[in-house]
């Protein structure tokens, strides 16, 4: 059975290539508009790997970390933050939070597919 | 009236009193024929220092409300030159604004085009890319097999070049948001220190205005995008 992995970002461009990439690997792949959205989809359906934009309208990634990690399914589930920031101290926010890696955009398919394949084991 | 007017006269009337305050000495002096008395040479001097007092007092007075009136109209010019001065500004920026939004709206249109040219090409291009591997495959260990494998290689990057290209939209995005941000922060301070300039005496404006335009230094945030090129960005787990 294929891993899910949960891919949220307000960028219809970003999801698409995402998409592209991880479905052309062979994983089945939930698109989310933002924090909200991404959040409702993580706890209607348990995902193996969620991969998250930082800056989205009205809730942001880290913010959506911190409340998957409060969730059962998602203490120890990989979380990867994918954006534009690269700044040390978003990535020490980030790690905080509880986010498992951060990859800054715009990402390079092969390399996304080698950390996906990593995180999931 | 000019400060040099308003010397003259003093000096006119200054030396008018004290011809005018003699007058009565010299006129003791010739019908008593006697020496004056101390009280009259004490006197002389005295009356004659309090009218130039009194004239010197008055002509400081005219000084200073002619200085007060100067002020008032610099205080008046200076407030409506950085009124203007912000006007200018603010209708600037907001054009700048909207030419951003102009160029993100372009950016777009323009990117849902490509995605869905790529969404077609994309495809094809994978179906044949896994063909070629395929092909190299089965012709494994000759010379066409290696040329297949390249050619699905060169396929597969071509593709992934794209890809990593495709999120330029995103990117720059985000950079512009940045900058139209920036022009906001930038004319909300120029809009206070209009306030300033209005409600302020003149003494006090120069040091709000700097106080206000540290306040916006301090608020402004680093652009959240640093990539310069659409090279693919770092990658670290923790």
């Amino acid at each position: 059975m294929a891993k899910s992995i949960l891919a949220v970002d307000d960028s219809a461009s970003i999801r698409q290539m995402v998409a592209f990439t991880l479905k052309g690997a062979g994983y089945e792949v939930i698109e989310a508009v933002d924090g909200v959205d991404g959040l409702a989809k993580a706890k209607s359906q348990a995902v193996d790997l969620v991969l998250t934009d930082q800056n989205m309208p009205r809730m942001d990634g880290l913010s959506m970390v911190r409340a998957l990690r409060l969730l059962p399914d998602y203490r120890t589930a990989p979380i990867l933050i994918l954006t534009t920031e690269s700044g040390d101290t978003m990535k020490s926010n980030g790690r905080a939070a509880g986010a498992t890696g951060w990859l800054v955009k715009p990402f390079d398919p092969t390399r996304l597919l080698e950390v996906v394949r990593k995180v999931l084991g | 009236m000019s400060a040099n007017r308003r010397r003259n006269d003093a000096i006119f009337w200054g030396l008018a009193w004290t011809l005018a305050s003699s007058m009565p000495v010299f006129w003791l002096k010739t019908s008593m024929g006697g020496p004056l008395s101390l009280g009259v040479l004490i006197g002389l001097p005295a009356v004659s220092a309090i009218g130039w007092g009194a004239i010197l007092a008055h002509a400081l007075r005219r000084e200073e409300r002619a200085m007060e009136a100067a002020l008032a109209a610099a205080g008046g010019a200076s407030s409506t030159a950085i009124d203007g001065m912000a006007q200018v500004m603010t209708e600037q920026m907001q054009c700048a604004c909207k030419e951003l939004q102009r160029v993100d709206d372009l950016l777009g249109h323009a990117i849902g085009q490509l995605l869905a040219a790529f969404t077609s090409v994309s495809e094809q291009a994978r179906a044949h890319e896994n063909e070629l591997a395929q092909a190299a495959v089965a012709a494994q260990g000759t010379a066409g097999g290696d040329r297949l494998r390249a050619a699905a290689q060169r396929v597969a990057g071509e593709v992934n070049g794209a890809v990593t290209a495709l999120q330029f939209r995103d990117v720059v995005g985000q950079k512009l948001a940045h900058v139209r941000s920036e022009l906001v922060a930038l004319d909300q301070a120029m809009q206070a220190i209009r306030d300033a300039s209005a409600q302020c005496a003149r003494a006090e404006l120069a040091p709000r205005v700097k106080g206000l335009l540290q306040q916006w230094q301090q608020a402004r945030a680093a652009g959240p995008v640093r990539q310069e090129l659409m090279h693919a960005g770092e990658i670290e787990l923790f």
